[in-house]
């Protein structure tokens, strides 16, 4: 397991660097950290179902409380500064937390919180290594995390990864990526799965974690420094990271020479960019992985080939994983190059939500198997992606339901009715949501209304509309008003 | 020049703010983020022909319309 793996790189590689940011971490430093707040933890558990908010942004505290948590036995729940006020009450409720962590500032009623200041007295209580008795209390079958997703109806869905899910897709992610005592660059934020493959990499390998901050993204000058300062080997990023890096002609392998491996994932990765990236690193291992959060972090990857950019699809991911079947909508199994229904089966198929309908996890042949919503179909042993069935969409790294968007639009006062679409440009990337708006009674502003409740990247361009097309069915018509946008 | 850019700023963020105030702070009001910016550079080069390189340039050139137009005359003149 891989908890017991960590424990003992904390023996054997102590002198190492964990955390790499303003500050370094060692693994000893971190050892400590880990043993003084998994006491404080299991000396505030109840019997049944324990979970912790954690709250915060790329600091050591969170990391230091996610394997406090996970060695006491305690699920997690990791929620970053991007996420709302109102969002995380709601999650508060779904959940009722032994503890909220708030790893920066927050205000919140009705919840055990646990400030900062207080966790890094925690933290920092002064022992000696050979005092620390840190036993992993987690069992394969417990939640490990639970990670809160957009939800169709408005409310966020929070998906249960168990030990066991995250346990064989770390063991995977090891065969895959082979290293030991690396330097592994981070982007995603901690809230998001993509982070749970970079973080846990470090940790089983006893490698350096190297977090880019938020402001730090927004800031190219002073983030470029940051890269070519850190030596890294190793890059976990979405594909729309890669295109940000990819704008400087400096980011290539003369400048960053040590890197090694580049694992991308939770976004479509283009032809365009999967070229410029082998054009710049030609050395470099690129590998695209495939999977929903539903699914703990990817659940099948593939090594990019020259060969495999002669084509306009780039794969991602291959047969041999076993992890995946392509189905019809009565879940018969299809031939290759038919195009289908992408069906996850197996071990790293989650639990399942904590507070939404289960429709699409179900029992496939006596196996586990939850039905993406992705459709594609397999050519030559590859898995190739086509679209999605629903209205969900990846925007900015984030996953998105525009359903959830509308839906909040919806509840505010004086709205009528609303229409999400999206808009792409010339490379068919999504860079801006229009919310179509009609109103019943005059209201101000809807924008300030809907930031109270939906995080900044979910926050559309508001056009408020006497009417909106319905289609003959008397919805609305989506696909005229994504015309009518699309062709200005 | 001015102009030409802050016609594009428009086109990206679709905020008013932008054609009321040139002098605004683009970070701050929120006229572009990472991926505001990306569109913001491509947009640059096509319009003027340039090729930019973002790791050179002081990152509050990016806050300002003015900064930005003295950043590409720089480029036009070589």
């Amino acid at each position: 397991m891989f908890l017991n793996t960590i424990l003992e790189n904390f023996v054997a590689y102590g002198e190492k660097i964990f955390y790499n940011n303003e500050i370094t971490i060692t693994y000893n430093d971190l050892y400590k950290y880990v043993y003084n707040v998994y006491n404080y933890l299991k000396s505030i558990k109840n019997k049944g179902n324990n979970v912790v908010i954690i709250y915060g942004h790329k600091d050591i505290s969170m990391i230091t409380s996610f394997l406090a948590s996970s060695f006491a036995g305690i699920t997690y729940v990791p929620i970053d500064i991007s996420m709302n006020k109102n969002r995380i009450e709601e999650i508060i409720k779904i959940i009722n937390p032994i503890a909220f962590i708030a790893t920066e500032d927050i205000e919140l009623e009705n919840v055990n919180m646990i400030s900062k200041d207080k966790i890094k007295e925690i933290m920092f209580n002064d022992i000696s290594i050979e005092e620390i008795n840190l036993i992993p209390l987690m069992k394969l079958k417990d939640i490990y995390y639970i990670i809160f997703t957009s939800g169709s109806t408005g409310v966020p869905k929070g998906v249960q990864v168990t030990y066991n899910n995250l346990n064989t897709y770390i063991t995977s992610l090891k065969n895959t990526i082979d290293i030991q005592n690396s330097k592994i660059l981070n982007q995603a934020l901690y809230s998001f799965d993509l982070s749970v493959a970079d973080i846990y990499l470090s940790l089983v390998t006893a490698s350096e974690h190297i977090p880019i901050k938020k402001d730090l993204i927004q800031d190219y000058n002073n983030m470029f420094k940051f890269i070519l300062e850190k030596n890294f080997e190793v890059l976990v990023c979405t594909s729309s990271f890669i295109e940000y890096l990819l704008i400087d002609k400096d980011f290539n392998e003369e400048n960053i020479q040590n890197l090694k491996y580049i694992y991308m994932c939770g976004e479509v990765l283009t032809n365009k960019t999967a070229c410029k990236t082998h054009e710049r690193f030609k050395k470099v291992n690129i590998i695209n992985a495939y999977g929903p959060t539903e699914c703990t972090v990817a659940v099948t990857s593939i090594y990019i080939t020259e060969e495999m950019l002669k084509e306009n699809n780039i794969p991602i991911g291959k047969k041999a994983d076993n992890t995946f079947i392509i189905v019809d909508d009565e879940y018969k199994e299809l031939e290759e190059e038919e195009i289908g229904n992408i069906l996850i089966i197996g071990e790293l198929v989650s639990n399942g939500y904590i507070n939404s309908s289960m429709n699409n996890f179900i029992t496939y042949k006596g196996k586990k198997a939850y039905l993406t919503g992705d459709i594609g179909f397999i050519k030559n042993n590859y898995l190739y992606y086509k679209c999605r069935k629903d209205r969900q969409i990846k925007f900015k790294g984030y996953r998105i339901e525009l359903n959830d968007i509308e839906e909040n639009i919806n509840k505010i006062d004086g709205v009528n009715r609303s229409a999400v679409i999206v808009k792409k440009d010339s490379g068919d990337r999504i860079f801006k949501l229009i919310a179509y708006v009609t109103l019943n009674k005059e209201i101000s502003n809807i924008e300030n209304e809907l930031k109270k409740n939906l995080p900044l990247y979910m926050i559309p361009t508001i056009k408020v509309v006497k009417e909106l097309p319905v289609n003959n069915n008397f919805k609305v018509d989506i696909k005229r008003i994504e015309e009518f946008e699309n062709e200005k | 020049m001015k102009n030409k850019i802050i016609d594009i700023l428009y086109e990206i963020s679709e905020n008013e703010l932008i054609k009321e105030n040139s002098e605004i702070d683009l970070f701050e009001e929120g006229i572009i983020d990472s991926l505001g910016f990306m569109i913001l550079l491509n947009r640059l080069e096509e319009e003027f022909d340039i090729e930019i390189q973002p790791s050179q340039i002081p990152a509050d050139t990016w806050r300002s319309v003015d900064k930005i137009a003295k950043m590409v005359e720089g480029y036009l003149e070589g």
